[in-house]
């Protein structure tokens, strides 16, 4: 228990120095985590959205879901105690390096700024972008191309944010005149909202979490699928911790070869996925 | 401390900045305006105004800011009421503004010394006409120092409507943080923009406190 939080406390006070004395940076002087140290601690800590269901989201108070099973089977090896942090999104990666928890496990997909600023495993799930419309508007809004002049609704940090953009500037390169308006908010399920109940025309997210919300919502939705290229999602850690990422790693492959993933996919997702053995590349 | 982003930032949070003032300004003018129509009513002589008025303050009070917007956004359009994030936003900060300011009206007003109104009586001036010639002129220097602090609490509170996708101060800092993760820069940026939106509001409040004639 005493490693662990002293080394916290450094790690912050290192931070906020080198950003006051304009050191570019910013953790470079914290010695990385080792699995030795999470042992002695006794916990694994965690950080999770609980709102993206089914991979980590509240029932009955408890935080549940693929992420957090998944979890409990690290935990089990390490022979640690998990202890879930539940944050907001915008801030789970900052809140990664200034020590308020050690891993990331929350269906975080790879994207080419999250693989330049995390340490990622190997993909444990699947996590290509899809779009969400209203029942029966998937008649009309069939790919990207036909979203000139819609409303896009995306959540803060989302792979979602960063594909708007590409997309909507390849509709204007096509002479189109872009979205009409794009909409920030902070987790899914207001763009869901504000989805049936026409402020928004089109929400991003991936084809896992889209498919839970078809099955929780029947008849409102429906989701148009093949935007962008296949994606998956890794757990993120601290870029200097790599023994953790490196068990993360074997942890994987692991329960991939035993079949114990794909028996958590169905659980959770209803299907088996297709995963990628190695972290898509971005160049 | 990241100056390239910094300055790649200012002009994105400049455009928050101005969507924020645009929205707070539309709020103070129609939240100061209902809270003074409801502060005046909640001293008339009939009951039923006032216990309406009463009503309508105790919910404003008793219920988070963030529940508010919350409801007038998400809830109206189940009545039928579909309002964009912006009026949504614009109505939200106006009602909640002006159940505030109705109970800092009616403290001034009620503090206006007891002779006021018996001189006013004597020269034959209806109820009506006191509070209107008499009462409320008298309580306007008193009571624009704490309308001052709830138009503070306003433009702060407007930072909550980014949780409507309102594209504000503080959403914009947020979608900045979301993509080049350094909320230190961003987060000091947008504290200095609030506080310089806020210390303008503070001075004009002041030179207004002077212009009004003292008794």
């Amino acid at each position: 228990m005493l490693n662990h939080p002293v080394r916290r406390r450094l790690l912050i006070t290192a931070g906020s120095l080198s950003a006051l004395s304009l050191l570019p940076a910013r953790s470079a002087l914290a010695a990385p985590l080792t699995l030795e140290q999470i042992k002695k601690s006794g916990e694994l800590r965690i950080g999770v959205e609980a709102a993206y269901p089914p991979f980590t989201f509240r029932k009955d108070g408890n935080i549940i879901g693929y992420d957090i099973d998944l979890a409990d089977i690290f935990c089990k090896t390490l022979g640690v105690k998990p202890t879930v942090i539940d944050t907001a999104w915008a801030g789970v990666i900052p809140s990664l390096y200034s020590g308020k928890f050690d891993i990331i496990m929350s269906a975080m997909s790879y994207t080419a700024e999250r693989v330049k600023r995390v340490g990622f495993s190997l993909p444990y799930a699947e996590a290509s972008q899809a779009m969400l419309v209203r029942a029966g508007e998937d008649a009309t809004i069939k790919s990207p191309k036909d979203l000139n002049n819609k409303v896009i609704a995306v959540k803060l940090g989302s792979p979602g944010q960063v594909l708007q953009a590409k997309i909507n500037d390849a509709l204007k390169a096509d002479g189109g005149v872009g979205f009409k308006e794009l909409k920030i908010f902070d987790d899914h399920p207001a763009a869901y909202i504000s989805l049936a109940q026409s402020k928004a025309d089109v929400v991003f997210n991936t084809v896992p979490t889209l498919a839970m919300v078809l099955k929780d919502a029947p008849g409102k939705y429906a989701m148009v699928k093949g935007i962008g290229a296949d994606n998956w999602a890794g757990i993120a850690c601290r870029t200097e911790d790599t023994e953790i990422v490196k068990f993360l790693d074997s942890e994987i492959k692991k329960l991939r070869s035993d079949g114990t993933l794909e028996q958590l996919q169905v659980k959770w997702f209803g299907f088996k996925m297709t995963l990628s053995d190695s972290i898509p590349s971005f160049n | 401390m990241d100056w390239a982003i910094i300055s790649s930032s200012m002009p994105l949070l400049a455009v928050g900045l101005l969507a924020t003032i645009k929205i707070c300004s539309l709020a103070i003018l129609f939240g100061t305006l209902l809270g003074f129509v409801l502060g005046l009513g909640s001293v008339s002589q009939y009951r039923p105004i006032r216990w309406a008025i009463l009503g309508y303050v105790d919910f404003i009070r008793g219920t988070p800011l963030l529940i508010q917007i919350f409801l007038v956004y998400f809830a109206l359009p189940v009545i039928g009421i579909n309002l964009n994030e912006y009026w949504a936003g614009v109505l939200a900060l106006s009602l909640n503004a002006g159940g505030f300011i109705c109970e800092i009206v009616r403290g001034g007003i009620n503090s206006i010394e007891k002779g006021q109104t018996e001189a006013a009586r004597s020269i034959g001036m209806r109820p009506s006409q006191i509070l209107v010639y008499i009462l409320f002129p008298q309580s306007l220097r008193a009571i624009l120092a704490p309308i001052t602090n709830e138009l503070i609490t306003l433009i702060k509170g407007s930072a909550l409507l980014s949780v409507i996708s309102v594209y504000e101060l503080t959403r914009a800092g947020q979608a900045i943080i979301a993509v080049h993760f350094v909320p230190f820069e961003i987060f000091l940026l947008i504290a200095l923009y609030y506080y310089v939106l806020i210390t303008c509001l503070a001075w004009l409040s002041r030179y207004a406190e002077r212009k009004l004639p003292t008794w």
